[in-house]
């Protein structure tokens, strides 16, 4: 796709991204910087000693420490780690610093490539209320809903109670700063207001720093549609359709796909011009997605828009055939985009799973383990982006998404049968995680019907979700502690990073009976 | 002889080389035949291509597109000795405690916010009755399955 020089006639060149992030995004984008020719720079805190994003790329340097704030949100210790090392420019990955003015406007001062959108557009979109504002007056549609000042729960009573009553129940307290589902609180009842408000106030101050919080309508039944849009910095923007994640547990994601299983022809086209309207409305540069809450009858709402690349942006590069990744760097070179609107159609269908350790079967609650056996499955239109390996460990520390599984295939039911086998076929174990429920996701006739609102888990599986049991699993477990395989193969202490003492010049074969 | 316990709960004891095995202390027939592969963690049933792993006491299986997770139950360690305290979900930490030792208690009541990966949980009594001991302050660092509160169950005095 691109010459050893193509970057020779860029106003800004870039020789070497420092990427100032972890995990599985981290890994995805040194992958980018290798294909491209330019070098690769990880930045790693202790606990990440070791860790596949330190050892993907070119170099790494340690910061030392013990809190994300001494890490991986430390401003002074990553620009010092690019200068250290020579990079040219910083990509902030997802979550982290990504949406941060201030970390955006350092960077520039030193003379460094940033790898995303303005610190004008990041304030003015990661701010909920100056968005709306924006949204409003470039014409985009706007869900109900108000900002309440940071308070004591006591001193807030009746302006909180007002501003409720104003917006109508049910409805979502939110972090004004948040994302994530941090900080995020459904409220169906006046009479769970104050709590909830307390929570929410407190997990956004602690997330974030800012305990501002926005109150606003709770549409059910609704679903989560996001636009990708792509601006370079010569004024041209364009969409690359959209993705539906509204399959969703505790307000994080778990199902992703593109494109939406409901959308028409028209909506679509209303979309993307609403989406590139917002993008616009702000001077966008780089990648970046508007997020729109799809109601029954086909409106939409704005919710927010997302001034970073998306975890869930594989299923885009899948069904448009893009590397976002690759294009952030080339717009932050400050070369034009490749492509136009005309250029891009949608081909296939993609979905994404998140692969989280944690149990389903008890609430979604996060699980911690070794990742004893990690073998993913493989095939045509099979895609695994992860951060971590066989012999890892699930760990408290950071979040529980161990991987993302993504397929492609030519349609969406080619697409649901492609994800339910490669589920099937992944051999996660030592961990609990959520492989068996995706499974069940995949299997589900609601699923193939595409009936994917926000409130499809809750709604399928009212009492929560249990794991299947298997009369076999006893005998084989029973068949491996008599035949010694514990011995012969890993014994895995779970507390214990260690790596596995496999032997394989040990060989045993017995048969039973 | 293995001595297991499924994620049912159920209690199996299995030896290999016999016909039958014990579910719950029910008679079942053991039809499966096995092999170990030359390669560590692969065992075949019946011509099926399973993985298994021991984590601790636990194995962990993969058979057939799911993963099964069966312990190893040690002799003589039956009764699950339902305990009258509230168990930490996962590990965390404590935030905010919303109870006193000597309180009366109601069945849901929320007594105990922990937080883990950023989330918070709230952790409410399993049923009605007085606050005995509270074994952790605000801020402690918890581990999986500790208990976090004792409570004396009103039924016990009626």
């Amino acid at each position: 796709m691109l010459g050893p020089d193509w970057m020779k006639d860029a106003p800004h060149p870039i020789t070497k991204v420092l990427v100032a992030n972890r995990g599985e995004i981290a890994c995805r984008i040194f992958r980018s910087c290798a294909e491209l020719g330019i070098g690769s720079v990880a930045i790693y805190s202790e606990s990440d000693r070791g860790s596949l994003h330190q050892q993907t790329a070119d170099e790494s340097v340690f910061l030392p420490g013990d809190s994300l704030a001494d890490t991986y949100l430390n401003i002074e210790a990553i620009l010092s780690a690019a200068r250290e090392t020579g990079a040219d420019a910083i990509h902030p990955g997802y979550g982290f610093l990504s949406e941060r003015s201030a970390f955006a406007n350092a960077v520039k001062e030193e003379g460094i490539v940033w790898i995303g959108p303005s610190a004008h557009a990041i304030d003015e979109m990661g701010d909920k209320i100056s968005a709306r504002r924006a949204m409003i007056e470039a014409n985009v549609p706007v869900i109900p809903g108000e900002e309440l000042p940071l308070g004591e729960p006591e001193d807030m009573v009746d302006e909180l109670v007002r501003a409720a009553t104003r917006v109508g129940y049910p409805l979502l307290l939110k972090a004004s700063a948040g994302g994530g589902g941090k900080g995020m609180r459904v409220v169906r009842e006046p009479r769970n207001l104050q709590r909830e408000y307390a929570a929410a106030s407190r997990e956004a101050a602690t997330s974030f720093g800012d305990g501002t919080v926005y109150v606003e309508r709770l549409l059910e039944k609704s679903r989560h549609v996001e636009v990708q849009v792509l601006c370079d910095s010569h004024g041209n923007a364009v969409h690359l359709f959209e993705r539906e994640c509204s399959i969703q547990r505790r307000h994080q994601k778990v199902v992703e796909e593109a494109p939406s299983p409901v959308l028409e022809e028209i909506t679509r086209a209303r979309m993307g011009e609403a989406a590139v309207n917002a993008a616009s409305a702000v001077d966008y540069e780089g990648a970046g997605t508007v997020e729109f809450l799809l109601a029954e009858d086909g409106d939409f709402h704005f919710l927010e828009m997302n001034t970073r690349l998306q975890v869930e942006h594989p299923i885009t590069e899948c069904i448009s055939g893009t590397d976002l990744v690759v294009e952030q760097i080339r717009v932050a070179a400050g070369l034009p985009l490749p492509f136009s609107q005309d250029d891009l159609s949608i081909r296939g269908h993609a979905i994404e799973v998140r692969i989280y350790a944690e149990d389903p079967s008890n609430g979604f609650l996060p699980a911690i383990g070794p990742l004893a056996l990690f073998r993913p499955p493989s095939g045509p239109g099979i895609r695994l982006d992860t951060g971590v390996r066989e012999g890892d460990e699930a760990r408290i520390d950071f979040d529980p998404m161990l991987a993302k599984l993504i397929v492609h295939a030519p349609n969406r039911d080619a697409a649901i049968r492609r994800m339910k086998r490669a589920c099937e076929d992944f051999v996660l174990l030592g961990v609990t995680t959520n492989l068996g429920f995706l499974c069940d996701i995949m299997g589900h006739p609601a699923y193939h019907a595409g009936e994917t609102t926000t409130d499809f888990i809750d709604v399928n599986w009212p009492d929560g979700w249990g794991a299947h049991t298997s009369d076999v699993a006893p005998f084989i477990a029973a068949a491996a502690e008599q035949f010694g395989l514990a011995r012969k193969s890993a014994v895995i202490e779970s507390s214990e990073g260690r790596g596995s003492p496999y032997n394989p010049f040990q060989t045993l074969r017995r048969s039973f009976p | 002889m293995v001595d297991l316990r499924d994620s049912l709960g159920r209690r199996w004891q299995i030896a290999i080389d016999s016909e039958y095995a014990l579910c719950d202390e029910q008679e079942v027939v053991n039809e499966y035949g096995f092999e170990i592969d030359a390669r560590p963690n692969r065992i075949w049933v019946d011509g099926k291509l399973a993985h298994a792993v021991k984590v601790g006491d636990d194995w962990w299986v993969h058979l057939n597109g799911a993963i099964h997770v069966v312990s190893i139950d040690e002799q003589g360690a039956g009764g699950t000795g339902e305990a009258d305290g509230m168990i930490a979900p996962m590990p965390g930490k404590v935030l905010e405690i919303l109870c006193e030792e000597g309180d009366v208690v109601e069945e849901g009541q929320t007594l105990i916010v922990m937080e883990a990966m950023k989330m918070e949980h709230r952790i409410s009594a399993n049923e009605a009755g007085t606050v005995v001991t509270i074994h952790h302050a605000v801020g402690e660092q918890v581990d999986a399955g500790a208990t976090l509160i004792d409570i004396d169950s009103v039924e016990k005095f009626n």
